[in-house]
């Protein structure tokens, strides 16, 4: 027994760390479940072990040990529920999610007139599938003004994606297609270029659902590229642009003297976007200056294909509205 | 920086378990080595009856 109490080093309470930035979310929300799991049951296992090799306890005296091990049983069910708690906190929508949702019902609300006069276009549905393998189904609409006429020269594209099970809002991208000047190329001669701004907003993070959802931008980006080419004589080219705010607001955490866990966490953020925006990266990307890279997007004709804009049904836009409320009910329970 | 949040939140609620583990710990060690230590005693004690007798 001696040499049993004398192997166990008494612990001083100290808390353990590790670096914990470079461990996804979920990941770590996992580990650090089973890690509790195993340290709560190494202790009672250690405790249970001693106890075996002293003679004569009495019931009394067992019961005060179990007493013991139901507390440590008691810890680690509520550290448990902690980290199921902060679970269901970081599932929330977040706010810059649902304030986009807000505001595109809102737009779309305002144009429910428009759109049944036939001044809002949609195109063909699209199935995409994220990097974790669910269906995500991509609906869009688009618009150049209320009266048909491009006053100002941009036209807003929105796509929304829902998941398909149930037909929730997943993912949004709002963009504008702005003309920006002319150029003049060797071959082709004088090119009307149209450049491509915009946002991406998820409900849930580490879902993979971004890069899906701007698989689509990328095919219906190509479907107005088609329309351009097949409608308007002149050459066209379409430019998504996308800046790198990551590394702008990085450079300007390191120049304030930032340093630890929040800059490593934000290296990290810059290069997941680099490894998918960024040069060479997924989306084919290039550099155009410090923080912006641009992505020509080429039209791709078939032949007999039409590619003519298709006014919006009411039934899918009404729909579209609905699905964009349940966003904002979701957010105020 | 949402993320960083989170995970310093799940970093707290495993430093606060290990925290309080580790007094649970020293509580059972301290409880065993008492008990065993008046088993010893009880021992001696029984012994010393018998060498008496």
């Amino acid at each position: 027994m001696d040499e049993a109490l004398n192997t166990i080093e008494k612990p001083v309470p100290e808390a353990k760390s590790e670096n914990i930035v470079e461990l996804d979310w979920e990941q770590l929300r996992a580990n650090t479940e089973s890690k509790v799991n195993e340290e709560a049951a190494s202790v009672i296992s250690e405790g249970e072990h001693i106890l075996e090799t002293i003679p004569d306890v009495t019931e009394t005296e067992k019961e005060e040990f179990f007493e013991i091990k139901k507390e440590i049983i008691g810890l680690q069910e509520e550290t448990k529920n902690q980290l199921e708690q902060s679970f269901d906190t970081s599932k929330k929508t977040p706010e810059n999610f649902t304030n986009a949702a807000r505001v595109l019902l809102d737009s779309l609300k305002a144009r429910e007139k428009s759109a049944e006069e036939g001044y809002v276009f949609s195109y063909e549905p699209i199935i995409e599938k994220t990097s974790q393998g669910k269906e995500i189904n991509v609906d869009s609409l688009s618009w150049i003004s209320d009266d048909g006429f491009a006053t100002d020269n941009k036209r807003r594209l929105v796509l929304i994606a829902t998941n398909p099970v149930d037909g929730k809002v997943v993912g949004l991208r709002l963009s504008d297609i702005r003309s920006d000047g002319l150029v003049k190329d060797e071959e082709k001669g004088y090119i009307n270029k149209e450049k491509i701004t915009g946002e991406i907003l998820t409900r849930l993070r580490g879902e993979g659902i971004a890069p899906a959802l701007d698989n689509a931008f990328v095919k219906i980006i190509t479907q107005v590229a088609n329309y351009y080419k097949q409608e308007f004589s002149g050459e066209f080219q379409f430019d998504w642009s996308v800046e790198n705010a990551n590394l702008k607001r990085l450079n300007q955490k390191k120049e304030e003297g930032l340093s630890g866990p929040e800059l490593e966490e934000l290296e990290i953020e810059q290069k997941r976007w680099q490894a998918v925006y960024g040069e060479e990266g997924k989306f084919g990307f290039k550099k155009n200056d410090e923080y912006n890279y641009v992505r020509t997007i080429e039209p791709q004709l078939e032949e007999g294909k039409s590619y003519d804009l298709q006014k919006v049904d009411m039934e899918k836009y009404k729909k579209i509205e609905a699905a964009l409320g349940e966003c904002l009910e979701t957010s105020s329970q | 920086m949402d993320r960083l949040a989170d995970n310093k939140k799940i970093q707290n609620i495993y430093d606060s378990f290990a925290f309080k583990l580790n007094i649970l710990k020293n509580k059972q060690l301290d409880f065993l080595k008492n008990l065993f230590a008046a088993k010893q005693k009880n021992g001696l004690e029984e012994l010393r009856k018998d060498i008496k007798q």
